[in-house]
């Protein structure tokens, strides 16, 4: 699977509370750059660029579901897999699935961590591009706190 | 903006402003699939005035219908209802009917489809009848560990 990178600033938000992982809390989202993530530098979405919007990509990027669970002392924080489809036009070239909290506004748009594709992609119409949690279908797990 | 607007679809949906993200304004009808997206509501909104000031026909809101979609310079984008074809109706970048999978009929077919593994994360499924490609990364989980006993 596509490693997990983690912004280094993530740690300290969730220690200050920032990060509501739970279904009803805040809403994280997962959107496509093209530009090569800094794991020290970048802590929020505006640092790292986020390819147009258009042909089917949204801007902002999509919406992962994320829910929480805990069990014998591990929180599993799930998603729901995100599929983007080129309409009318062609979407990229993005090489990163960034994932972020959309909610929080202090700071504003927090990272969260990011996947490397491993080349740029250019979507063609009518084609597809599928991240999926932990090979879960159409859920799977985004990351656990134990 | 507080005032109530009609879409003009059949359907008579209500007009609604929502935020998308941080920095996207999306106005769409309650009831059709007509949307626009904007960086303020009120540029959205008078995109929306300028596009909807046609009234839509029934077979425009109907999602099966929307056949071409044209990206202008700033981004919008514009629909044509295969059925009645001169017309054609606002479809932001964020209509909701962009997203998620969207495949042409050709690539829902299972038999069509050849499966890649390019890696162990990367599968790609080449529609052999379009020669569209459908790429499926599958990512790693997180883990974030406090170290020590459990009592």
């Amino acid at each position: 699977m596509a490693a997990y990178n983690k912004f280094q600033d993530f740690v300290e938000q969730l220690a200050l509370a920032k990060h509501d992982f739970s279904a009803a809390g805040h809403v994280f989202r997962i959107y496509l750059s093209n530009a090569v993530p800094s794991a020290s530098l970048d802590a929020v979405k505006a640092d790292l660029a986020e390819i147009a919007g258009g042909n089917g990509y949204t801007a902002a990027g999509e919406d992962v579901q994320n829910t929480l669970a805990e069990a014998s002392g591990t929180a599993t924080i799930t998603g729901t897999k995100v599929v983007w489809t080129a309409a009318g036009g062609t979407i990229g070239p993005f090489q990163y699935v960034i994932l972020y909290n959309d909610t929080q506004t202090s700071p504003v748009d927090p990272l969260m961590s990011w996947w490397d594709y491993a080349s740029a992609l250019t979507l063609q119409i009518g084609e597809t591009f599928t991240v999926k949690f932990n090979n879960g279908d159409p859920t799977g797990t985004i990351a656990t706190i134990a | 903006m507080a005032e109530a607007r009609k879409c003009p679809c059949p359907l008579e949906g209500e007009v609604v402003i929502v935020q998308v993200g941080s920095s996207h304004f999306q106005v769409t009808c309650s009831k059709c699939v007509a949307a626009i997206s904007s960086n303020t509501p009120e540029a959205a909104l008078q995109i929306w005035n300028r596009v909807t000031a046609r009234s839509l026909n029934e077979c425009c809101v109907v999602p099966e219908n929307i056949e071409t979609r044209i990206i202008l310079p700033s981004m919008d984008a514009i629909a044509r209802c295969r059925v009645c074809q001169t017309r054609r109706l606002p479809l932001g970048m964020q209509a909701g009917l962009l997203h998620g999978d969207q495949r042409k009929d050709c690539c829902k077919e299972a038999g069509n489809l050849e499966r890649v593994q390019v890696r162990p994360d990367l599968v790609i499924d080449v529609c052999r009848k379009c020669g569209c490609r459908h790429f499926e990364l599958t990512v790693d989980p997180g883990r974030v560990k406090t170290e020590g006993a459990s009592a």
